[in-house]
Protein backbone atom coordinates (compact mmCIF):
# COMPACT_ATOMS: atom_id res chain seq x y z
CA UNK A 1 0.00 0.00 0.00
CA UNK A 2 2.93 2.24 0.75
CA UNK A 3 4.09 2.13 -2.88
CA UNK A 4 0.62 3.02 -4.13
CA UNK A 5 0.62 6.05 -1.86
CA UNK A 6 4.02 7.10 -3.17
CA UNK A 7 2.80 6.68 -6.74
CA UNK A 8 0.15 9.35 -6.17
CA UNK A 9 2.85 11.78 -5.09
CA UNK A 10 5.11 11.07 -8.06
CA UNK A 11 5.91 14.18 -10.08
CA UNK A 12 3.71 17.19 -10.62
CA UNK A 13 2.69 16.50 -14.21
CA UNK A 14 0.86 13.20 -13.80
CA UNK A 15 -2.90 13.10 -13.82
CA UNK A 16 -3.38 11.95 -10.24
CA UNK A 17 -4.88 14.10 -7.54
CA UNK A 18 -2.44 16.11 -5.47
CA UNK A 19 -1.60 15.28 -1.90
CA UNK A 20 -0.64 18.81 -0.93
CA UNK A 21 -1.65 22.35 -1.82
CA UNK A 22 1.96 23.03 -2.87
CA UNK A 23 1.84 20.37 -5.57
CA UNK A 24 -1.58 21.54 -6.75
CA UNK A 25 -0.30 25.13 -7.05
CA UNK A 26 2.89 23.97 -8.82
CA UNK A 27 0.82 22.01 -11.31
CA UNK A 28 -1.42 25.05 -11.76
CA UNK A 29 1.59 27.26 -12.50
CA UNK A 30 2.88 24.77 -15.10
CA UNK A 31 -0.49 24.50 -16.82
CA UNK A 32 -1.10 28.26 -16.63
CA UNK A 33 2.35 28.93 -18.11
CA UNK A 34 1.59 26.68 -21.05
CA UNK A 35 -1.60 28.62 -21.71
CA UNK A 36 0.31 31.91 -21.39
CA UNK A 37 2.84 30.77 -24.01
CA UNK A 38 0.05 29.65 -26.34
CA UNK A 39 -1.71 33.01 -25.86
CA UNK A 40 1.47 35.02 -26.58
CA UNK A 41 2.17 33.01 -29.74
CA UNK A 42 -1.45 33.43 -30.85
CA UNK A 43 -1.16 37.19 -30.30
CA UNK A 44 2.12 37.31 -32.26
CA UNK A 45 0.57 35.44 -35.18
CA UNK A 46 -2.61 37.52 -35.24
CA UNK A 47 -0.55 40.75 -35.14
CA UNK A 48 1.69 39.44 -37.91
CA UNK A 49 -1.32 38.60 -40.08
CA UNK A 50 -3.04 41.92 -39.35
CA UNK A 51 0.02 44.09 -40.05
CA UNK A 52 1.62 41.95 -42.73
CA UNK A 53 4.70 41.04 -40.70
CA UNK A 54 6.40 41.24 -37.34
CA UNK A 55 7.06 44.57 -35.67
CA UNK A 56 9.56 45.27 -32.89
CA UNK A 57 7.26 44.23 -30.04
CA UNK A 58 6.04 40.99 -31.63
CA UNK A 59 9.60 40.12 -32.67
CA UNK A 60 10.82 40.69 -29.13
CA UNK A 61 8.02 38.72 -27.49
CA UNK A 62 8.26 35.78 -29.87
CA UNK A 63 12.05 35.64 -29.60
CA UNK A 64 11.90 35.41 -25.79
CA UNK A 65 9.15 32.80 -25.89
CA UNK A 66 11.09 30.72 -28.42
CA UNK A 67 14.31 31.08 -26.41
CA UNK A 68 12.57 29.76 -23.28
CA UNK A 69 10.87 26.93 -25.20
CA UNK A 70 14.16 25.93 -26.83
CA UNK A 71 15.83 25.90 -23.41
CA UNK A 72 13.16 23.57 -22.03
CA UNK A 73 13.18 21.24 -25.02
CA UNK A 74 16.98 21.03 -25.20
CA UNK A 75 17.21 20.48 -21.45
CA UNK A 76 14.88 17.49 -21.74
CA UNK A 77 16.76 16.11 -24.76
CA UNK A 78 20.21 16.44 -23.20
CA UNK A 79 19.48 15.56 -19.58
CA UNK A 80 16.23 13.56 -19.43
CA UNK A 81 16.41 11.46 -22.60
CA UNK A 82 17.71 7.89 -22.31
CA UNK A 83 19.96 7.87 -25.44
CA UNK A 84 21.86 11.00 -24.40
CA UNK A 85 22.35 9.68 -20.85
CA UNK A 86 25.08 7.41 -22.27
CA UNK A 87 27.22 10.49 -22.83
CA UNK A 88 29.33 11.71 -19.93
CA UNK A 89 28.22 14.56 -17.68
CA UNK A 90 30.60 17.01 -19.34
CA UNK A 91 29.54 15.91 -22.81
CA UNK A 92 25.91 16.55 -22.05
CA UNK A 93 26.48 19.95 -20.46
CA UNK A 94 28.67 20.95 -23.40
CA UNK A 95 26.16 19.53 -25.91
CA UNK A 96 23.31 21.40 -24.27
CA UNK A 97 25.37 24.58 -24.13
CA UNK A 98 26.42 24.51 -27.78
CA UNK A 99 22.97 23.63 -29.16
CA UNK A 100 21.32 26.21 -26.91
CA UNK A 101 23.80 28.79 -28.11
CA UNK A 102 22.73 28.11 -31.70
CA UNK A 103 19.06 28.40 -30.66
CA UNK A 104 19.74 31.62 -28.74
CA UNK A 105 21.63 33.08 -31.69
CA UNK A 106 18.59 32.43 -33.87
CA UNK A 107 16.34 34.08 -31.29
CA UNK A 108 18.73 37.02 -31.00
CA UNK A 109 18.53 37.58 -34.76
CA UNK A 110 14.73 37.28 -34.70
CA UNK A 111 14.31 39.59 -31.72
CA UNK A 112 17.13 41.96 -32.75
CA UNK A 113 18.66 41.65 -29.29
CA UNK A 114 21.99 43.03 -30.48
CA UNK A 115 22.56 46.16 -32.59
CA UNK A 116 22.82 45.38 -36.31
CA UNK A 117 26.16 45.72 -38.07
CA UNK A 118 28.28 45.32 -34.94
CA UNK A 119 30.16 42.02 -35.13
CA UNK A 120 32.08 42.90 -31.97
CA UNK A 121 28.85 42.75 -29.96
CA UNK A 122 28.22 39.24 -31.29
CA UNK A 123 31.80 38.20 -30.63
CA UNK A 124 31.56 39.50 -27.06
CA UNK A 125 28.30 37.66 -26.44
CA UNK A 126 29.69 34.42 -27.91
CA UNK A 127 32.91 34.68 -25.89
CA UNK A 128 31.08 35.33 -22.65
CA UNK A 129 28.62 32.50 -23.28
CA UNK A 130 31.33 30.00 -24.21
CA UNK A 131 33.48 30.96 -21.22
CA UNK A 132 30.52 30.43 -18.85
CA UNK A 133 29.75 27.14 -20.62
CA UNK A 134 33.34 25.92 -20.23
CA UNK A 135 33.35 26.76 -16.51
CA UNK A 136 29.97 25.07 -15.98
CA UNK A 137 31.05 21.97 -17.91
CA UNK A 138 34.20 21.65 -15.81
CA UNK A 139 32.34 22.28 -12.54
CA UNK A 140 29.63 19.71 -13.33
CA UNK A 141 32.17 17.12 -14.44
CA UNK A 142 34.24 17.46 -11.26
CA UNK A 143 31.20 17.54 -8.95
CA UNK A 144 29.57 14.49 -10.55
CA UNK A 145 32.83 12.51 -10.59
CA UNK A 146 33.24 13.11 -6.88
CA UNK A 147 29.65 12.20 -6.12
CA UNK A 148 29.86 9.11 -8.28
CA UNK A 149 32.94 7.90 -6.38
CA UNK A 150 31.18 8.58 -3.06
CA UNK A 151 28.06 6.64 -4.12
CA UNK A 152 30.13 3.77 -5.50
CA UNK A 153 32.03 3.53 -2.19
CA UNK A 154 28.71 3.36 -0.34
CA UNK A 155 27.44 0.60 -2.63
CA UNK A 156 30.68 -1.41 -2.26
CA UNK A 157 30.46 -1.03 1.52
CA UNK A 158 26.82 -2.17 1.42
CA UNK A 159 27.80 -5.28 -0.56
CA UNK A 160 30.71 -6.03 1.80
CA UNK A 161 28.48 -5.69 4.87
CA UNK A 162 25.95 -8.03 3.29
CA UNK A 163 28.76 -10.55 3.00
CA UNK B 1 -10.50 -20.15 2.32
CA UNK B 2 -9.68 -22.39 5.23
CA UNK B 3 -6.29 -21.99 6.95
CA UNK B 4 -4.97 -24.64 9.31
CA UNK B 5 -1.77 -24.34 11.32
CA UNK B 6 -0.59 -27.71 12.60
CA UNK B 7 2.35 -27.94 15.01
CA UNK B 8 4.09 -31.30 15.37
CA UNK B 9 7.03 -32.17 17.60
CA UNK B 10 8.67 -34.26 14.89
CA UNK B 11 8.31 -31.65 12.14
CA UNK B 12 11.52 -30.11 10.79
CA UNK B 13 11.09 -26.90 8.85
CA UNK B 14 7.81 -25.61 7.45
CA UNK B 15 5.75 -27.50 4.92
CA UNK B 16 2.85 -25.74 3.22
CA UNK B 17 0.30 -27.49 1.04
CA UNK B 18 -2.26 -25.42 -0.87
CA UNK B 19 -5.31 -27.44 -1.91
CA UNK B 20 -7.43 -25.87 -4.59
CA UNK B 21 -9.67 -26.50 -7.58
CA UNK B 22 -7.84 -26.58 -10.93
CA UNK B 23 -7.26 -23.11 -12.41
CA UNK B 24 -7.85 -21.18 -9.17
CA UNK B 25 -5.80 -18.01 -9.70
CA UNK B 26 -6.01 -17.06 -6.02
CA UNK B 27 -4.26 -20.26 -5.07
CA UNK B 28 -1.54 -19.64 -7.66
CA UNK B 29 -0.92 -16.18 -6.26
CA UNK B 30 -0.94 -17.49 -2.71
CA UNK B 31 1.65 -20.10 -3.64
CA UNK B 32 3.74 -17.39 -5.31
CA UNK B 33 3.69 -15.34 -2.13
CA UNK B 34 4.68 -18.31 -0.03
CA UNK B 35 7.60 -19.06 -2.33
CA UNK B 36 8.68 -15.42 -2.13
CA UNK B 37 8.63 -15.70 1.67
CA UNK B 38 11.01 -18.63 1.17
CA UNK B 39 13.32 -16.37 -0.90
CA UNK B 40 12.11 -17.81 -4.19
CA UNK B 41 9.96 -16.42 -6.95
CA UNK B 42 7.83 -18.21 -9.52
CA UNK B 43 7.82 -17.01 -13.11
CA UNK B 44 7.08 -18.30 -16.56
CA UNK B 45 9.40 -18.59 -19.54
CA UNK B 46 6.86 -16.82 -21.77
CA UNK B 47 3.89 -14.60 -20.94
CA UNK B 48 1.32 -17.06 -22.27
CA UNK B 49 3.27 -20.26 -21.70
CA UNK B 50 2.98 -22.84 -18.98
CA UNK B 51 6.68 -23.64 -18.52
CA UNK B 52 7.27 -22.49 -14.95
CA UNK B 53 10.52 -21.77 -13.15
CA UNK B 54 11.06 -21.28 -9.43
CA UNK B 55 14.16 -19.14 -9.02
CA UNK B 56 15.91 -17.91 -5.88
CA UNK B 57 15.49 -14.18 -5.19
CA UNK B 58 19.28 -13.88 -5.07
CA UNK B 59 19.38 -14.54 -8.83
CA UNK B 60 16.86 -11.80 -9.64
CA UNK B 61 18.28 -8.46 -10.78
CA UNK B 62 15.05 -6.51 -11.23
CA UNK B 63 11.30 -6.83 -11.57
CA UNK B 64 9.59 -4.49 -13.97
CA UNK B 65 5.92 -3.77 -14.51
CA UNK B 66 4.69 -4.96 -17.90
CA UNK B 67 1.00 -4.16 -18.19
CA UNK B 68 -0.95 -6.50 -15.89
CA UNK B 69 2.12 -8.68 -15.45
CA UNK B 70 5.73 -8.24 -14.47
CA UNK B 71 9.00 -8.96 -16.20
CA UNK B 72 11.56 -10.67 -13.97
CA UNK B 73 15.16 -10.13 -15.10
CA UNK B 74 17.73 -12.58 -13.81
CA UNK B 75 21.45 -12.02 -13.30
CA UNK B 76 22.21 -14.42 -16.15
CA UNK B 77 20.33 -12.10 -18.53
CA UNK B 78 17.20 -14.26 -18.77
CA UNK B 79 13.82 -12.50 -18.71
CA UNK B 80 10.88 -14.36 -17.18
CA UNK B 81 7.22 -13.39 -16.84
CA UNK B 82 5.25 -13.31 -13.61
CA UNK B 83 1.45 -13.08 -13.50
CA UNK B 84 1.68 -11.06 -10.28
CA UNK B 85 1.51 -7.29 -10.35
CA UNK B 86 4.43 -5.19 -9.20
CA UNK B 87 2.79 -3.91 -6.01
CA UNK B 88 1.84 -7.47 -5.05
CA UNK B 89 5.41 -8.68 -5.45
CA UNK B 90 6.81 -5.60 -3.75
CA UNK B 91 4.66 -6.27 -0.69
CA UNK B 92 6.17 -9.73 -0.33
CA UNK B 93 9.71 -8.45 -0.94
CA UNK B 94 9.67 -5.98 1.92
CA UNK B 95 12.16 -7.72 4.17
CA UNK B 96 14.60 -8.34 1.31
CA UNK B 97 17.18 -6.21 -0.47
CA UNK B 98 14.72 -5.27 -3.20
CA UNK B 99 13.96 -1.58 -3.40
CA UNK B 100 11.53 0.43 -5.49
CA UNK B 101 13.37 2.56 -8.06
CA UNK B 102 10.46 3.98 -10.03
CA UNK B 103 6.77 3.46 -10.54
CA UNK B 104 7.62 0.64 -12.94
CA UNK B 105 10.47 -1.22 -11.29
CA UNK B 106 11.95 -2.78 -8.16
CA UNK B 107 15.63 -3.70 -8.09
CA UNK B 108 17.65 -6.17 -6.05
CA UNK B 109 20.41 -4.06 -4.47
CA UNK B 110 22.54 -7.17 -4.06
CA UNK B 111 22.77 -7.33 -7.85
CA UNK B 112 23.48 -3.67 -8.55
CA UNK B 113 26.87 -2.68 -9.93
CA UNK B 114 27.77 0.13 -10.54
CA UNK B 115 25.83 3.18 -9.32
CA UNK B 116 26.07 6.70 -10.65
CA UNK B 117 24.32 9.98 -9.89
CA UNK B 118 22.31 11.51 -12.69
CA UNK B 119 21.06 15.02 -13.42
CA UNK B 120 17.76 15.91 -11.79
CA UNK B 121 18.53 14.15 -8.47
CA UNK B 122 18.15 10.77 -10.12
CA UNK B 123 20.41 7.71 -9.97
CA UNK B 124 21.34 5.10 -12.54
CA UNK B 125 21.91 1.56 -11.31
CA UNK B 126 23.80 -0.95 -13.42
CA UNK B 127 22.20 -4.40 -13.19
CA UNK B 128 24.09 -7.67 -13.17
CA UNK B 129 22.99 -9.53 -16.27
CA UNK B 130 22.90 -6.32 -18.30
CA UNK B 131 20.84 -3.20 -18.51
CA UNK B 132 20.31 -0.26 -16.22
CA UNK B 133 17.58 0.96 -13.93
CA UNK B 134 16.92 4.67 -13.56
CA UNK B 135 15.96 5.67 -10.04
CA UNK B 136 13.45 8.49 -10.26
CA UNK B 137 13.81 11.57 -8.10
CA UNK B 138 10.95 10.43 -5.85
CA UNK B 139 12.60 7.12 -5.01
CA UNK B 140 16.28 8.19 -4.98
CA UNK B 141 16.33 9.18 -1.26
CA UNK B 142 15.04 5.72 -0.30
CA UNK B 143 17.66 3.95 -2.44
CA UNK B 144 20.46 6.16 -1.11
CA UNK B 145 19.36 5.57 2.45
CA UNK B 146 19.30 1.79 1.92
CA UNK B 147 22.95 1.74 0.87
CA UNK B 148 24.02 4.15 3.58
CA UNK B 149 24.33 7.45 1.72
CA UNK B 150 23.41 10.26 4.07
CA UNK B 151 21.84 13.42 2.67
Amino acid sequence: MDSQKRDLAYGVLDGDEHESAGRAVTMGVFVGSSWAVAAILAWVMSEAVASGGLDASTRGASSWVLACLAGGVLQQLWFNFRPTSRLGYGGRVAGFGVTYFVALAGCAVLGQWLPAGQPLAWAGLASLYLAILAILTLAFTVAFRRRRAEYQDALDRFHRDRG
Amino acid sequence: MMVRLIQREVQRGIEVTVLNAPGDQRAERLADRLRTADSKITAYVSQTGTERRVVPLASVASIRSDGDHTLVRLVDGTALHSPSRLFELEATLRQTEFVRTSRQEVVNLDNVQPIRPEFGSRLVLGLRGGGEAVVSRSYAPQVKSRIGIVG
